[in-house]
């Protein structure tokens, strides 16, 4: 055994002895060249590592972490990937610290040492997994795509479901409540689709249509108790811009809101959300479920007054026990006094907050440049519009996690095409930082994947289903009918 | 002893034979299949791409066949590594089947394997891998038989090395477990070993159908992965519109032209090339009605669910060359989307360049990232990186930037009119645009269309003497003459020449005469625009 552990020993020296070492280094005032941007962000104290490489066209690298209690250093070529042992450490013992980051890279033969950067270890964790689905960003035409889970404290990724086994079938992205690995749902389209409702461990497929709505269900939340879902209904249209850099809208000809009961398999339809004048959409549950945020918009003539289609946040009282919506409607956030339009509601768990999307016009924004996140505080109605969150590329479909210290929402910046994860903490006080993007055992991966990350959802549990669960619904359960 | 000399001769003269024959075939009468089996994968020299063959059976079969595929790009490339893979099926089968028949069966049922694997080469999306997993199960049997012979007398032993062996043939090569099953199966049987023999017979019917969870693949596929077919038959019909394609792609216009004129085919595909072709040779509305014009679905193609991936794979062209880039975006990315494997080097090739035209150079070194981690890319790479750009790169995509659209509008994905018109408000001297809009006009018959757009966006850019090409011309009057405004002041303002005004008369008696009939039309007018108006029936599919 002893000699086990020399020759482990010796095999780590030979290792270490391989890293080239810093030498007769010079600093160079300049922010170190590292991908991805995870210069000075704010991070859960659970994530994984946040491995990282170096556009400087370096060499070698040496890495050097400076905490209150704990040091690390670590090497690599153009690329830092840190030991998950050493990394959990550190983290642990420097919960609520700033960690300070020393790159010195090797160019060309010459040491550089860059500018430090810091981490802000956050003393808040973050929910554990985080679903997502992956597709080609192939406007409105897909081939391939999966749902997949994240566990966010490790590098592992489970695949939920390929559409390879369903026919090659479109699959709306998956969706919590309450953060529940055991409550959530996702729509399956395709011959034998229909709505997957994951409740208790059991899964049911739904057709989620009765007639005198405009279309199956779309956009949705299930309601905390688990009983009820709130759903919008809509007529979706693609059309392309025709300058470049806008490429697609999205918009609406119809739509409405309608809530469904998972227990009594019926629909429930307000003549208040299902105003023929008015589009309604994206609605979801405030936190104690006894309100329904939701957008809505007069109908305008489209596409010809594409731009004038703005929508505001509307709220409407919710009676779970009796399954009745209220008789009014409040008016949270008008899009006529503040010329934008509002999209992807998110109420925070402790019910403080919602989170939601802002863009010129329209009613899809993941092709909008200036589609940026906003956070409204309930309690005062004050809004926060999340500069040190937001970029230049579309930043949207978001999602809380349980303690609601910690966001995800999927960005566009960088290449403007593909989606991306990006964590943003925000504190008791309500100060946000900056958001540090999903980190991926090879940092290149983001560099080299060809699939967009859509509406990234965290859980404090993993979803209780795979891929040959759904596949069983899929083929041999027949879609419950609603009334 | 001579006897067996000349086995042996025979042996490797028909390998030789394979070899030559396969050459020849591939390099002379099937190379455009083998650059656009190329051009729709991608083989990435990183530890993650790599790492992503292990997410299906047969990694060792896929690994190697497209890393063998990168070498198609290079002229003869894709022949030479063919032509050896197919010796080698031939080889490794005759040695397989020599185990049980007599020698000269071997060689002819030899031959015939690598006869059916090189006509399964045929089909346009089929893989490499598929004929490394085909001998890659041949070899896994050939070294069981090895160790059969020589270190497997214990039974238990053996059969052991049957499970394991089975097993490591279907997670190295896939489907080429079959073969290897087979092969074992027949060794078994021989031998007289009954509980082998029942074990490789449930092991391979078993195997893929636990396995198939875990690598999300359907029944079918578990099966067969990673061959997309059994059988396959030389499509001549493909190879000449993937050579259009690929002569095109380099610039070749006018041998694109003679290529589509001698193939004697009527198709969209083939009248997208010719008319594309002629646009860059600025002489699209001379020749459009020299050639089958199916409406306008030869210039521009509808993408909807029923459409063949080839035309897919084609359709961003037209967009890019006429400078509309969310459209040519658009299409590459279904072009990108429905190869074989989701990897296309020749779209993100084309993704990164309409990225660096639309300025927007952090998607377009997305793309680039890509492709810098190629083989046979790299130096395409350095040469267009954003601000390092050599100077006929740049002078190349400046030159399309002039054409940027200014004007947002909102269109369907078959609304190409407005698309194009859209290019045309920003830029009324795009002439290819002009061109496309005005043919796409008047083969829909849509003379009025025609007018307002030619109105629109020629007669303001028309210099002092110039005159309006030949089938513009004919157009105009076709519409002037329904408005009866025949009078000689708008056909002075339209600048018609007196010989086509002539020539318009003409037909108009010869028409009216042969009421109806176009006969009589058809040899001296079957080339004009008015014949075509009048007589081209439009055939719903």
């Amino acid at each position: 055994m002893k000699s086990v552990f020399y020759i482990i020993i010796f095999c780590c020296s030979l290792l270490t002895a391989c890293s080239p070492k810093p030498s007769n280094v010079r600093s160079v005032a300049q922010a170190a060249p590292i991908y991805p941007d995870y210069a000075d962000v704010a991070i859960p104290y659970n994530i994984a590592p946040l491995n990282f490489l170096l556009r400087d066209g370096a060499d070698a690298v040496e890495v050097k972490i400076t905490g209150k209690k704990q040091t690390l250093t670590v090497y690599g070529d153009d690329k830092v990937c840190f030991s998950m042992d050493d990394w959990k450490e550190l983290l642990d013992a420097e919960k609520g610290n700033i960690l300070t980051v020393q790159v010195t890279s090797r160019v060309n033969g010459e040491w550089l040492a860059y500018k430090p950067f810091t981490w802000y270890v956050a003393p808040d964790p973050v929910d554990g997994y985080l679903t997502y689905r992956l597709i080609e960003p192939g406007y409105e035409v897909w081939n391939s795509i999966q749902l997949c889970e994240r566990n966010v404290q490790t590098f592992d990724e489970r695949v939920l479901i390929d559409n390879n086994t369903v026919d090659k079938s479109c699959m709306n992205c998956h969706t919590h409540s309450s953060q529940r690995g055991d409550l959530s749902f996702f729509h399956l389209r395709g011959k034998k689709g229909g709505t997957i409702l994951n409740r208790d461990g059991k899964l049911r497929k739904l057709s989620l249509k009765v007639d005198g709505m405009i279309s199956g269900c779309v956009y949705g939340e299930i309601h905390p108790g688990g009983r009820y879902g709130v759903f919008s209904t809509n007529i979706i249209i693609p059309s392309f811009h025709t300058q470049e850099s806008k490429r697609l809208e999205v918009y609406d000809t119809a739509s409405d809101v309608v809530l469904a009961d998972f227990d009594q398999d019926r629909m429930i339809v307000s003549p208040l959300l299902n105003d023929s004048t008015v589009f309604e959409t994206f609605p979801v549950f405030s936190a104690d479920g006894k309100y329904v945020y939701y957008c809505s918009a007069p109908r305008v003539k489209l596409p010809n007054d594409i731009k004038n289609m703005k929508y505001s946040i509307c709220r409407i009282s919710f009676d779970a026990k009796k399954g009745e919506l209220g008789n009014s409607v409040d008016t949270l956030w008008n899009a006529r006094l503040t010329g934008k339009s509002a999209c992807h509601l998110k109420a925070s768990p402790d019910g403080k907050y919602l989170l939601y999307t802002v863009a010129d016009y329209g009613t899809f924004p993941i092709w909008h440049h200036e589609a940026d996140l906003q956070l409204m505080d309930l309690r005062t109605g004050k809004v926060d519009n999340l500069k040190i969150v937001n970029s230049n590329r579309s930043d949207t479909y978001h999602s809380w996690s349980s303690n609601s210290r910690w966001f995800v929402f999927a960005s566009k910046r960088g290449d403007g095409q593909y989606g991306k994860p990006y964590f943003c903490y925000i504190d008791r006080t309500g100060k946000t930082y900056k958001p540090f993007v999903l980190p991926q055992k090879d940092p290149a991966h983001y560099d080299l994947t060809l699939k967009s990350y859509n509406i990234p959802d965290l859980s404090k549990s993993p979803v209780t289903f795979g891929p040959k669960d759904i596949e069983n619904v899929y083929e041999n359960q027949n879609a419950e009918k609603f009334h | 002893m001579l006897k067996c000399k000349l086995g042996k001769a025979i042996t490797w003269l028909l390998g030789l034979l394979v070899l030559l024959g396969s050459f020849v075939f591939f390099q002379c009468f099937y190379p455009y299949h083998l650059y656009y089996r190329e051009q729709t994968q991608l083989f990435l020299y990183t530890s993650e791409y790599l790492s992503t063959y292990f997410q299906h059976p047969a990694w060792l079969a896929c690994i190697t066949g497209d890393f063998l595929t990168q070498f198609f790009y290079y002229i003869g490339g894709g022949a030479a590594i063919l032509s050896l893979l197919m010796t080698l099926v031939y080889l490794l089968s005759w040695k397989a089947l020599r185990i049980y028949l007599p020698n000269w069966l071997s060689l002819i049922l030899g031959i015939g394997v690598a006869f059916w694997e090189l006509l399964r080469n045929c089909e346009q999306n089929y893989l490499t891998s598929s004929t490394v997993a085909l001998i890659g199960g041949i070899g896994m049997f050939l070294l069981y038989a090895l160790a059969a012979k020589s270190i497997l007398k214990n039974r238990w032993l053996n059969l052991l090395i049957v499970i394991v062996w089975l097993f490591a043939g279907y997670w190295l090569f896939g489907y080429g477990a079959w073969i290897e099953g087979l092969l074992m199966l027949i060794w078994a049987l021989k031998q007289k070993n009954w509980v082998p023999a029942i074990v490789i017979l449930v092991e391979v019917a078993v195997i893929p159908l636990i396995l198939r969870p875990a690598y999300l693949l359907t029944k079918e596929q578990a099966y067969t992965y990673p061959s997309r077919n059994m059988v396959a038959y030389p499509r001549m019909d493909i190879e000449k519109l993937l050579a259009l394609d690929c002569e095109f792609y380099f610039g070749h216009y006018n041998k694109v032209v003679q290529m589509a004129q001698e193939s004697g085919m009527k198709n969209e595909a083939v009248s997208y090339f010719y008319n594309l072709a002629n646009c860059m040779l600025g002489q699209m509305p001379d020749k459009l009605m020299s050639f089958y014009q199916p409406v306008s679905h030869g210039l521009i193609f509808n993408l909807g669910p029923d459409t063949p991936f080839l035309y897919i794979f084609f359709s961003n062209e037209v967009w890019y060359q006429v400078g509309e880039m969310t459209m040519a975006e658009h299409s590459a990315i279904l072009g990108e989307i429905f190869s074989p494997n989701h990897r296309s080097s020749r779209m993100l090739r084309r993704l990164a360049e309409i990225n660096l035209i639309t300025g927007d150079s952090e998607a377009a070194k997305k793309y680039l990232r890509i492709l810098s981690k190629t083989q046979c890319y790299s130096k395409w790479v350095a040469d267009r990186w954003p601000d390092n750009q050599s100077k006929e790169v740049a002078a190349m995509y400046d030159y399309k930037k002039k054409y940027a659209v200014t004007a947002d509008s909102l269109h369907g994905s078959e609304n190409a009119r407005t698309a194009l018109r859209s290019l045309l408000v920003s830029h009324p001297d795009n002439t290819k645009a002009q061109d496309y809009l005005f043919c796409f006009d008047l083969l829909q018959k849509d003379v009025k269309g025609f007018m307002e757009d030619y109105t629109a966006f020629k007669l303001p850019t028309m210099s002092g003497a110039e005159i309006p090409n030949s089938l513009y011309q004919q157009a105009l009057l076709v519409y002037l003459a329904n408005s009866k405004q025949t009078d000689a002041e708008t056909l002075k303002h339209y600048r018609i020449s007196p010989k086509i005004w002539d020539d318009f008369i003409d037909y108009t008696k010869k028409y009216e005469q042969g009421q109806g009939d176009g006969t009589l039309l058809q040899s001296s007018y079957g080339q004009s625009y008015w014949f075509y108006y009048h007589f081209a029936e439009f055939i719903k599919k």
